[in-house]
């Protein structure tokens, strides 16, 4: 009998192949599961929570790098740039991969191709030896030094050390620094910056908020050594904004001219020091102003600082003085406008001495008898003083207020004058009365002195001098419109004075500047400077007005200690105000025009 | 359709997801990079033009401009007379009338 091969059961085989299957089965359903858990995870991550993620994420593998922005410009009415910000950069060696000699090659090298002077070097070089000496890390190598200089000193030093070395040593800061392209032009107005590009003087130091920009901010991604490594094309996240371009009031022209006159009349009367202003009478704006000695603005660090002191000072805003025999035509302004007295009244019999209670008064000459109009023209001391007397102190005083003398102008610079004048309590009847009718005891910066004689001739109206006209930004305009501050005499009595005031030209202090063809009016004033009042320094001031008929510009020119022989302001001061004026409207570009030939020029 | 087939074809979808996740980060650096040298060049193009401007700027100027005039533009005085006194010496120029 043949033996049959045992039947295999379905039944026995069938529990390892379920449960393979089963466990197969399992497996896949967990892998899905898995990754059904991480899609699900992804979806969570890429879409419900992407920014978040994302921000998260950026802070973790970046930084913020800062993106420039400039500083507004500061500009002439005309565009003419003034101060402009550029790029600079700082540049300084890490000293810790370097040996000794290695220092000191690299900071020749560096030195030499910056161009710096041998003294200059050897600080440099002094500097950094015992810095490294002092086992201190960074040594300076070239402070805010241009683009082009930056890269010649990266390329000596490549050849010198290496790439690989260079980029570990040398190290780069960015920065912007002030150029003044037009050195020592409009100085004292524009000031400075320091270093850092903040204002230290001038309208760097009172317009910075209008002038600073506002930096961007950029993400940078980095790698895990905080090294670049790219920018996102969507990561400028804040923009930069430029600072304003400012436009002032003031006419490069005009300016120049002005600074030009100026230097030539102080040079021509070995004068100390001088200043000048011109100003539109209606709006107040200072088309020009200067003041000597001045400074360049591009190197000011280098000047000592007690004579940076001096030349920085802006004579027409800081300084205040008794301004002696120009503020006549304000009191008898005053005099005329209270009712006290008549353009035509005589007031004083003639004769060259007078005595007013104790005190004894003295003319340069004697004018014989002479009316209000006349103490004007002629400049009269005993004419003022006598005038000065019929207002009394009460009135005198609210005059010098309703004139905005001995109280800021308001003008935007720093350090302005007030002045002053002696206070009511220790005023004598007498003296103070007679001298502030003649410019003493009473101390008045230029441009107060300016701004009411513009009143004085416009028709009385006090405007606040401006100096900015507009701050722009793109397409963003912000005007600066005048401002009037108050009113100091009626139509008809700024009438009264313009006539007064072109007598003066016309034959009176004034008479050897008259131009044939070019009607203006003005006053000469000479003022004794010393303490002591014992004649030996002198102001000499003229303050004009042109056109006669309907005046346009008002300019005030000072020059201090004269020590050539003249010292009058019709012969010292006079001269600069009329050749400014024949200039600034073109009077000697007419063909026909005589000649002005001023006595002693 | 098998198990493993299925399972390969995943392999193979997630192999081109990564490949193409990969691919794009790649893109994302280069043009991160092409982005800051363009910054860089914008930069630099703006600091130039910058400099230019104010150079030009400075050359115009009118008071310049008024200090630069040729000697035949100029008064005896040395102030400029708007070009009468060229006007008159050159042979054919125009003489500019005298006004009374």
């Amino acid at each position: 009998m043949k033996s049959q091969p045992p039947e295999v059961s379905p039944a026995k085989s069938s529990p390892g192949l379920q449960a393979r299957s089963g466990a197969l089965w399992f497996f896949t359903i967990s892998v899905t599961l898995v990754f059904l858990l991480l899609g699900v995870r992804l979806f969570y991550i890429q879409v419900l929570g992407h920014e978040d993620h994302l921000a998260r994420a950026r802070s973790g593998i970046g930084r913020t790098d800062s993106v420039p922005a400039y500083p507004g410009d500061l500009r002439t009415s005309d565009g003419v740039i003034l101060a402009r910000s550029e790029t600079a950069w700082n540049m300084g060696l890490d000293l810790r991969p370097l040996s000794g000699d290695q220092v000191q090659s690299v900071v020749n090298t560096a030195s030499e191709t910056l161009g710096y002077s041998q003294s200059r070097r050897r600080e440099r070089l002094g500097d950094a030896v015992r810095r490294k000496a002092n086992r201190r890390t960074y040594a300076n190598i070239g402070r805010r030094v241009d683009d082009s200089s930056r890269d010649m000193v990266r390329e000596s030093l490549d050849r010198q050390l290496g790439p690989a070395l260079r980029k570990k040593t040398l190290v780069v800061d960015r920065l912007t620094r002030r150029i003044y392209p037009k050195n020592d032009f409009l100085c004292h107005v524009i000031g400075v910056t320091s270093h850092d590009g903040t204002g230290q003087a001038g309208l760097e130091l009172t317009l910075s908020s209008w002038l600073e920009p506002r930096s961007g901010m950029r993400r940078v991604i980095t790698d895990a050594r905080e090294q670049f490594r790219f920018y996102s094309p969507e990561t400028v996240e804040v923009a930069p904004i430029n600072g304003y371009d400012i436009y002032l009031t003031i006419d490069s022209k005009a300016q120049s001219i002005l600074e030009e006159e100026l230097q030539l009349g102080i040079r021509k009367h070995r004068a100390e020091s001088g200043l000048g202003v011109l100003m539109n009478c209606k709006t107040g704006s200072i088309l020009a102003m200067a003041s000597s000695p001045v400074f360049d603005p591009n190197e000011f660090h280098r000047y000592p600082p007690g004579i940076l002191a001096e030349k920085r000072k802006n004579r027409v805003i800081e300084n205040v003085y008794e301004i002696g025999s120009v503020i006549k035509p304000f009191i008898a302004a005053a005099a005329l406008e209270t009712g006290v007295v008549s353009r035509d009244e005589k007031i004083w019999g003639g004769g060259r001495f007078h005595r007013i209670g104790g005190r004894r008064l003295e003319d340069v000459s004697n004018h014989g008898p002479i009316t209000v109009e006349e103490a004007v023209v002629f400049s009269s001391n005993i004419g003022m003083g006598i005038l000065g007397m019929k207002l009394g102190r009460d009135r005198l005083i609210e005059a010098l207020g309703r004139f905005g003398f001995c109280r800021k102008t308001g003008i935007r610079l720093p350090g302005e004058g007030k002045g002053k004048h002696t206070p009511r309590e220790q005023w004598n009847d007498i003296y103070s009365t007679t001298s502030v009718s003649m410019g003493y005891e009473v101390q008045i910066s230029p441009i107060q002195l300016v701004t009411a004689f513009a009143s004085l001739v416009n028709g009385g109206y006090l405007v606040r001098p401006r100096l900015v006209d507009k701050y722009v930004r793109d397409d963003e305009i912000i005007r600066n419109p005048p401002h009037l501050v108050g009113h100091t005499v009626t139509e008809e009595t700024s009438a009264m004075m313009r006539k007064i005031l072109h007598r003066i030209v016309d034959e009176g202090t004034g008479r050897y500047l008259k131009m044939k063809g070019f009607e203006f009016g003005g006053k000469t004033g000479t003022a004794d400077m010393d303490p002591l009042y014992t004649k030996k320094d002198y102001l000499a001031s003229f303050e004009a007005f042109a056109p006669l008929d309907d005046p346009e510009v008002v300019i005030l020119v000072m020059i201090e200690k004269p020590r050539a022989g003249k010292y009058y302001g019709g012969s010292v001061a006079g001269p600069v105000v009329a050749r400014v004026l024949r200039r600034y409207f073109g009077i000697a570009a007419l063909p026909e025009f005589e000649r002005l030939k001023f006595k002693g020029w | 359709m098998p198990l493993s087939t299925g399972s390969a074809i995943l392999a193979a979808c997630l192999l081109i997801i990564g490949l193409i996740s990969v691919q794009m980060e790649v893109q994302n650096v280069h043009s991160g990079v092409r982005v800051r040298d363009l910054l860089r060049e914008r930069e630099q193009k703006v600091e130039i033009l910058r400099k230019l401007d104010m150079e030009y700027n400075t050359q115009i100027a009118p008071d310049s401009l008024e200090r630069d005039l040729p000697d035949d533009y100029r008064t005896e005085e040395g102030y400029p007379d708007n070009g009468r006194s060229a006007a008159g010496k050159k042979p054919g120029g125009e003489r500019v009338s005298r006004t009374r």
